[in-house]
């Protein structure tokens, strides 16, 4: 069975990939003119690899400032400070958002700096920005 | 560590004021990067990398988290961070 479309079937025959992937069936989009490939997954796929992902936060707790400083261990641009644990971990949580969109606005300087696991998770952070309890569980923060 | 000629030893500070850090990044000829002025892109040991930290003033001291967090982001361990920063 066929799962590899080039752009212009997957364009002629959005509805039969759909059906694929909606079934379980990874659908795969390629640029035949660079070789480029796209995959499509559906919903229960993409929260299996988010329980999965290895995602986990380091706490340290400053005695001289005073200060507790989250971050996580993939991006460790999503970084957060407060005077308590759960104030820095949700400083945690809004900046992984900040510094996602920033990355949505510089891609051309960003893409090269980052993995494909910091960039699955960048990516997932995006598309959830205004979902605060997903956004928790992808981060790991409970 | 370091020994004075007494045989005493200096214990070095390895704290990290902000003004510190910006004047690294400068000398490294890091560049801001985006609408906060809390992210900067550049090259380190020959590896382009990014890194962003929480606003504060200059002669305040970076938590040691956070430190820890700004290493890791520019690929280096804390302890050479500070090394770098310090010029030891």
């Amino acid at each position: 069975m066929n799962q590899i479309y080039s752009i212009g079937e997957a364009r002629s025959r959005m509805h039969e990939m759909q059906d694929k992937v909606r079934n379980g069936l990874l659908g795969v989009m390629v640029n035949k003119a660079n070789n480029d490939l796209f995959f499509m997954l559906n919903s229960g796929m993409l929260d299996a690899i988010i329980e999965e992902l290895p995602v986990r936060n380091a706490v340290e707790y400053d005695e001289e400032e005073g200060i507790y400083t989250a971050y996580n261990e993939i991006v460790p641009h999503f970084c957060g400070e407060g005077k308590t644990r759960d104030e820095a971990l949700m400083k945690l949580v809004d900046e992984a958002v900040a510094f996602s969109n920033e990355y949505a606005c510089n891609t051309e300087t960003f893409s090269r700096l980052f993995n494909g696991l910091q960039q699955l998770l960048i990516g997932l952070v995006l598309i959830y920005s205004n979902d605060e309890v997903r956004l928790r569980e992808i981060l790991k923060i409970v | 560590m370091m020994k004075y000629g007494s045989g005493r030893y200096l214990k070095l500070s390895d704290s990290v004021a902000q003004g510190e850090f910006r004047k690294f990044l400068l000398a490294n000829h890091f560049l801001p990067k985006g609408k906060r002025k809390v992210l900067f892109v550049g090259f380190l040991n020959g590896r382009p990398c990014t890194v962003s930290f929480h606003y504060h003033k200059g002669s305040e001291i970076i938590p040691k988290g956070t430190l820890s967090a700004m290493a890791r982001q520019l690929g280096v361990d804390k302890e050479r961070l500070i090394s770098m920063i310090k010029g030891r």
